[in-house]
């Protein structure tokens, strides 16, 4: 499989990843952008012990994890979201609340969640953050059990 | 409404746009690489010219004074211990496999910030006190031959200059570099924390 393949293949699943972790499309475009640096320059070391989706995964969830080592990040208070402002159909304003709730979570959970929401196996989702498979399947479970939580005060405080 | 919230196909209805060319990922990484090793080449190629230089004056004209020996040889300790930790700071970075799981890659960042922590800190004082002793050392010969005068105002630019380095822009260097491994490694830890805890 050559790198553009992969690249093509690959480029969506990963901005989404970066996009669930910052919630800013540009900083996700640039953190995308990054990973295939790293799978560009690694790609000879890649031994197909893993599946090569796993293999970038686990690239793109340590370039997202990575990024508070480099950048001071902006408040989430001051980030661009002008949610509350634009009326949009249902669909697009639960994808925004989605993404923005999904960037409110702890950081090794919103790369748990945004795995599983890219329909990955919990095993696989197991070997890319380190945990046994039970205790992805529990933090599922309760990351979940969160973002309802978040979709339902978020609706309660609309109807104020 | 909550319940049926269908996340997956929200998360998978995300637009991601157009995908970017594949041959500006390709250029950019390529001009990463080219850079970083330019880093690499510019701050060896640089302080092992003037080690070289040393060695030069010193062969073309053999010095007299042990004393100025003895400087020159620790100025040029001086800059061999700063290149080796450098670069053994830019290889421990290099190595850094991206690859690895969370949970391993955290700890390895951990592990690699403390061992730049600690080679930061020590060897800037190696190399300030080798530098200023190799200097203070090498000039005595060529100060005395100036005169009393020249002698005593040379020796206070060099004092000075040491004083200078040693109170004011190592403290700054060490106080600012130990804020930023203290957040990183701070910020570290608390991301490895949440694997810890189940």
């Amino acid at each position: 499989m050559s790198f553009e393949e992969i690249y093509i293949g690959h480029y969506s699943k990963v901005f989404r990843l970066c996009m669930g972790y910052v919630n800013d499309a540009d900083w996700a475009k640039d953190l995308a952008q990054e990973t295939f640096i790293n799978v560009w320059q690694k790609l000879h070391q890649f031994r197909n012990e893993s599946a090569i989706g796993t293999w970038i995964f686990r690239i793109a969830s340590n370039v997202c994890l990575r990024q508070l080592e480099r950048h001071k990040k902006m408040p989430r208070s001051e980030m661009p979201v002008q949610l509350e402002d634009i009326k949009e159909p249902d669909m697009e304003n639960n994808i925004r609340l989605l993404y923005r709730f999904i960037s409110e979570l702890a950081e090794t959970d919103r790369v748990i969640i945004s795995l599983e929401l890219e329909d990955l196996k919990q095993a696989e989702i197991a070997s890319i953050v380190g945990f046994s498979e039970t205790n992805v399947r529990v933090r599922v479970h309760r990351i979940k059990e969160k973002l309802s939580q978040k979709f339902k005060d978020h609706e309660q405080s609309d109807r104020f | 409404m909550n319940s049926q919230i269908d996340f997956k196909s929200l998360y998978q209805s995300q637009e991601t746009g157009p995908v970017p060319d594949v041959k500006e990922v390709v250029k950019k990484a390529a001009v990463l690489k080219r850079k970083m090793l330019f880093k690499l080449l510019s701050v060896n190629g640089l302080l092992a010219g003037t080690a070289a230089l040393i060695v030069l004056i010193l062969t073309h004209h053999p010095a007299q004074d042990l004393t100025t020996k003895f400087g020159s040889i620790l100025i040029i300790m001086a800059i061999v211990s700063y290149l080796t930790v450098s670069n053994r700071a830019i290889s421990l970075l290099f190595r850094v496999i991206p690859d690895l799981d969370n949970h391993a890659f955290l700890n390895l960042l951990i592990s690699i910030q403390r061992k730049q922590q600690f080679l930061h800190k020590t060897m800037l004082r190696v190399y300030f006190i080798l530098l200023s002793t190799g200097i203070f050392l090498a000039m005595i010969e060529s100060a005395i031959k100036m005169g009393l005068m020249n002698c005593m105002l040379i020796y206070s630019g060099v004092i000075l200059w040491i004083a200078l380095n040693w109170l004011v822009v190592m403290p700054k260097s060490v106080k600012k570099q130990e804020k930023e491994f203290d957040t990183i490694l701070g910020n570290l830890h608390r991301i490895n924390a949440q694997l810890d805890h189940n």
